[in-house]
This record gives C-alpha cells, sequence and structure tokens, in this order.
C-alpha cells in the first residue's frame, strides 16, 4: 500500500492563527472559548478563529474563503500540487446563509461542494493540470480524504497533494440544528472553565469551533525518518445517524484496519490521537475500542478538542497536523489545564510534556452518519 | 460490468428506468414515498428518501446476493454535489430569528451531505466503508469507487461496490432565488462489480453525472 510522505502541514483554530501558534498554546495547556449571541435571545458556547464573528454572519462569512487561501500560503507551496483533496462538513454554508439573511441571490456554484475549487484556483497551488475532489462527510472528512489520497495517488500519478479539511460552520442555523439534538453543550453563564471536556467525567457535549488544517503530501521519501502515513481504516457503525454504540466495535475495527494496513501491531503505537469530542457517549466508545485494540496498557493519548473545541470536519486535519508536530519533535503536549482527565483509569493527566518513545500515532474520527475512521502515522520505519 | 438504475422525480410521478434493459416504470410519488417507513419520512431529506425508495424497488439487496457480494458489507460511494437544501428552503427566510425558529430536531443531519451514505448503512444494516465525494473529475470519480473494493491477498478486487447520487435542487431557499437553478430531484444507482473495467466505471458514473442536466436552465 501507498505511503503519503508529509512534507509540510498547516492550521488555524481558536488557539492561533498558524500551526506554530496552535502548538506553543497547546505545550502551554491553553484552552479557549467564549460565547455567540444570536436573535431570540439565544446563546451559545463558542470557540472562534477570529474572536466576535460568531455574532454577526456578514463578517463572518468571507472567513472560509480566507482560510483555504491563508492555509495554502503557509505550506509554502512555490509550485502548483498535481491534486487537492478537500474535506469539509458544512463547507460555506456561512456564505449561502448570509446572502439568505441580506436578501441577495445565490448561485448553483454557491452550493457546489465540487466548486470550491474555485478558490483554490487563485493560489500558487493551483495549476492547468490540478485534479480536485471534496469529500463532504462531515467529522471523518479529512480523514477520509486523507485515506481517499493514500488510496489513488500512486495509481493516478498523482505525486504530490494537498489534504485539507475546514470548517467555518458556527452559523446561526447549524448553531441551532446542533443545539436541537443536545449534541453541543448548552450555555451556561454561571460557568467558569471550558465547556469542552473530553474524557473528565462531566464531559456533556462538544465545544462548538472552526478552523481547519492541512497536509503537503507526497507519495515519495525526500529524507530519512520522514513522517509518513502508512495505515488507514474505515467502516460504517450501521447503527445510528448520530448516536454511537458504547461497545466501540466499529471504531475498534476501523483501527484493526489501520494497523493491518500498515503492518504495525497495537502494541507498537507510541501514541494516540483521538476525536474525543466530549460527548459521553464519544468518549465511551473510543476509550473501549482502545482496549479492545491496543490492550490494557494504553499508550498516551491527546485530546485537542479540549483546548479549542471540535471544528466539525476541519478538527480532523488541524489534529493531523498536531500529531505531524508530534512526531516531528519527539514530544506529546501536556493535557489542557484545568481539566481532571478523570473519567477512566488508564487515560491521566498531564501536566508537562512526555518525550515521545515509539515514532508512531494512531488518529481516529468519527462522524453522524455512523462513519468512523482511524490513520496510523509514523516517521522511523516508512522507508 | 455495471448495473446502473435511476430516478427522476417530476410532478406527481416518479419515473424509474434501468439502464441496461431499458426497463423504464412510472408510479405516483405517494407509491413512490410509500416504500420507506412513514415514521423515516419527515426526518429525511429528498435525496435520502430517493435512495431508500430506489434501494426498495430495484430490490437491491439481492441484486447484490446475485452478484456474490454481501449487502452487510457493501462499500457504498455517493457522488453528490450539493447539501440538502431542500430540507431546509421553505423555513429560512430574511428573518434569522424566524428562521431558527423553524429549525427542528432534523436539521442537524437532513441538511448534511452524508445523510445519503448514513441512512443505506443504517437501513440495511450495511458496515462496509462509506463516502461522499463531490467532484468534477471523471478519473478521480472512478478511481474513487476503484478504491473502495475489499481485496484479496494478491490485490485483486472483491465483491461489489454500491455508487449512487441523489440530489433534490430547490430554485429557491427562502424567498431567494437560487440563480439558473430549477426544482429538482433525481436519483442513481450503479452496481459496480469486480470486473468492470475502467470504462465500465466511468460510463456508469457518466450516466450519474448526466442526471444534473436537470439542475440548471
Amino acid at each position: 500500500m501507498t505511503k503519503l510522505f508529509i512534507e509540510n502541514a498547516a492550521a488555524l483554530s481558536p488557539l492561533g492563527a498558524s500551526l506554530d501558534e496552535i502548538w506553543s498554546a497547546v505545550m502551554a495547556r491553553k484552552t479557549v472559548y467564549g460565547k455567540v449571541s444570536l436573535p431570540g435571545d439565544r446563546s451559545f458556547y463558542a470557540a472562534e478563529t477570529r474572536p466576535g464573528t460568531g455574532s454577526d454572519i456578514s463578517v463572518y462569512a468571507p472567513l472560509f474563503n480566507d482560510a483555504i487561501r491563508g492555509m495554502v500560503a503557509d505550506l509554502g507551496i512555490a509550485e502548483p500540487v498535481d491534486a487537492v483533496f478537500f474535506a469539509t462538513a458544512v463547507g460555506n454554508l456561512g456564505q449561502v446563509e448570509n446572502e439568505v439573511y441580506a436578501g441577495r441571490s445565490i448561485t448553483l456554484d454557491d452550493l457546489d461542494f465540487a466548486q470550491v475549487e474555485a478558490v483554490f484556483a487563485d493560489t500558487p497551488a493551483w495549476g492547468p493540470e490540478t485534479r480536485f475532489v471534496s469529500v463532504p462527510t462531515g467529522c471523518c472528512a479529512g480523514l477520509q480524504a486523507t485515506g481517499l489520497a493514500k488510496a489513488v495517488m500512486e495509481r493516478m500519478g498523482i505525486k504530490r497533494a494537498i489534504i485539507m479539511s475546514l470548517d467555518f460552520g458556527l452559523t446561526p442555523l447549524a448553531f441551532e440544528a446542533f443545539h436541537k439534538i443536545n449534541a453541543t453543550t448548552g450555555y451556561d453563564r454561571s460557568a467558569n472553565a471550558s465547556p469542552s471536556r473530553p474524557f473528565c467525567r462531566n464531559r456533556n457535549g462538544f465545544l462548538f469551533s472552526d478552523g481547519g488544517g492541512a497536509i503537503l503530501v507526497s507519495t515519495e521519501q525526500s529524507f530519512p525518518d520522514q513522517p509518513c502515513i502508512s495505515g488507514y481504516g474505515c467502516v460504517s457503525s450501521a447503527y445510528h445517524m448520530t448516536d454511537i454504540a458504547t461497545d466501540g466495535d466499529a471504531i475498534g475495527k476501523s483501527i484493526m484496519l489501520a494497523l493491518q494496513q500498515s503492518g504495525l501491531a497495537g502494541h507498537e503505537i507510541g501514541h494516540v490521537n483521538l476525536h474525543a469530542s466530549g460527548t459521553q457517549q464519544n468518549d465511551e466508545a473510543e476509550y473501549n475500542a482502545l482496549l479492545a485494540t491496543l490492550g490494557s496498557d494504553l499508550p498516551t493519548i491527546t485530546a485537542f478538542k479540549g483546548n479549542h473545541g471540535h471544528a466539525l470536519g476541519g478538527a480532523n486535519m488541524i489534529e493531523l497536523a498536531l500529531s505531524w508536530k508530534i512526531l516531528r519533535e519527539a514530544t506529546i503536549p501536556p493535557t489542557p489545564e484545568h481539566l481532571p482527565i478523570d473519567a477512566y483509569d488508564a487515560v491521566t493527566p498531564r501536566s508537562t510534556p512526555q518525550a515521545l518513545d515509539r515514532l508512531s500515532i494512531l488518529k481516529t474520527a468519527s462522524g453522524f452518519s455512523g462513519i468512523h475512521a482511524s490513520l496510523i502515522m509514523e516517521a522511523s520505519i516508512c522507508a | 460490468m455495471c448495473m446502473t438504475f435511476t430516478c427522476v422525480l417530476s410532478g406527481e410521478n416518479a419515473t424509474l428506468s434501468d439502464m441496461k434493459t431499458g426497463a423504464q416504470s412510472i408510479m405516483s410519488r405517494r407509491s413512490f414515498d410509500g416504500l420507506i417507513s412513514r415514521r423515516q419520512r419527515g426526518k429525511l431529506s429528498t435525496g435520502a428518501r430517493i435512495a431508500g425508495g430506489m434501494y426498495s424497488h430495484f430490490g437491491l439487496t439481492a441484486l447484490l446476493e446475485e452478484l456474490g457480494a454481501d449487502p452487510k458489507d457493501t462499500p457504498i460511494v455517493i457522488y453528490n454535489r450539493y447539501a440538502n437544501w431542500d430540507y431546509v428552503a421553505d423555513s429560512m427566510c430574511k428573518d434569522q430569528r424566524m428562521t431558527l425558529d423553524g429549525v427542528n430536531n432534523y436539521v442537524a443531519t437532513a441538511w448534511f451531505p452524508a445523510t445519503v451514505q448514513g441512512y443505506l448503512t443504517i437501513v440495511n444494516g450495511n458496515k462496509g466503508e462509506a463516502i461522499t465525494i463531490a467532484s468534477k473529475d471523471r478519473g478521480l470519480r472512478a478511481a474513487a469507487a476503484d478504491s473502495l473494493f475489499k481485496r484479496d491477498a494478491s490485490g485483486a478486487r472483491r465483491g461489489v461496490v454500491l455508487v449512487g447520487t441523489f440530489e433534490a435542487i430547490p430554485a429557491k431557499i427562502g424567498p431567494i432565488s437560487v440563480d439558473r437553478a430549477l426544482s429538482c430531484a433525481f436519483g442513481a444507482f450503479s452496481l459496480v462489480t469486480a470486473e468492470s473495467t475502467e470504462e465500465q466505471i466511468e460510463t456508469a458514473l457518466d450516466a450519474h453525472q448526466e442526471l444534473y442536466s436537470h439542475v440548471a436552465i
């Protein structure tokens, strides 16, 4: 199976406008959250990449396209890539909502996920031969786009590609829709700590946020020990559109497929970066999946949504970019300050960074529609 | 070999076609809607309802078994380019507060583009990999279908990949016209077998893309 070698990574999130800024904030154990107010006396928790924009859709709407251009620039691309694999949950929902509320006309292109390629076409990453695909499968989309790239790049002669996932989904419709199904933590004006509490006993839903990440990948290795994506697995749970079976069986199957493809055994995983949305069901399911696939002596775990919330599909590649940093620095960040991480005995808080001994990371993601994907990233044994 | 079935909703009718045999049948929208459970209908976008109705009408579970595939473990690729705007088009308006008052418990899942793949996996107990893809690139679409095949130890394809396209485009979202859009709803399923050539896959997927001629004026 083809391995994808990572040349560079970029991200933006409520913790920072660049991957380095986010990494520094994570290492400093920072968390971020705020409040968005909408008509009808509605208040929601939110973590915003541009603070204060979520309450005004006319200001918020352009951020999606701006972020694409910004991340392409951050990847330092000087010449066109062969392909762009773009992933999202809600795409440019903010732009369309803004047009409706402003009473302006909408075009079919505005609604077309394939048309996001027009934004890339204005960047140095685009050339006459660049191919484009959008994967709008929600909170699993980034990993699915990576899996798709891994499966098709070599056979299509695609040598170098951008894989990006991005969501600026803090829109009125999305806030209300997630609130209606109790996916997000309800706003509490008396609270004095982040409502995003993955792997804490008192977790109660996800903190809605925005942002995204990107990696520049090649099918060819540039230097020894270059981090690469070596395994991928994806299954459907066939269980429920939004609920996750807490036995973790489906997540466990996706992990086993990824391990199988990478050639690694469970005990060879040095670190796990989880989806960890902070809902009761998700974290229980992931914990049980880890026990079933890696054994009871679990490696260290990171759950970055505890730092900056859940950016839907965008979260996947923020977390993948941070996982790349973990491999490059051989350092596991501490857990966010003020989070007790007390839900399970085998998952414990860290007040200081820790060395990464085995350069292999398991990354998981799950999304609405009952989709679960896992991915293996490693550094020392990619050649 | 690829088997392709299509469905176009127009007025009070659903026109269902088997592209291989050329057989065509017309049934009332009421009868077509009756192919999925009444309890599900209000939760689903038009696209998902077309997918469910077609799956039932064309007996895809039996067809998959005849082709040697396991309907409980068959990969699915959905080639959709639009979210399910039909589900929120009537409730949206220029007034944000009124729009939000109209959001029901199913908007989060019904609007969402991966609803169709989720619905098909859940209703049929199918645990295969499923992905939704939007691309104008013919080669990439075909490669994506090829990539989802299960493989034997030698890397040869096994089983069947189920490919679908299900769209419902409103001509208006709230009071706002979608420029040049025609209100339309259509769907297509293709069963792509392991023996299919690249050309056969691309031809089958082209039949899905041709349905987009219904979208614009």
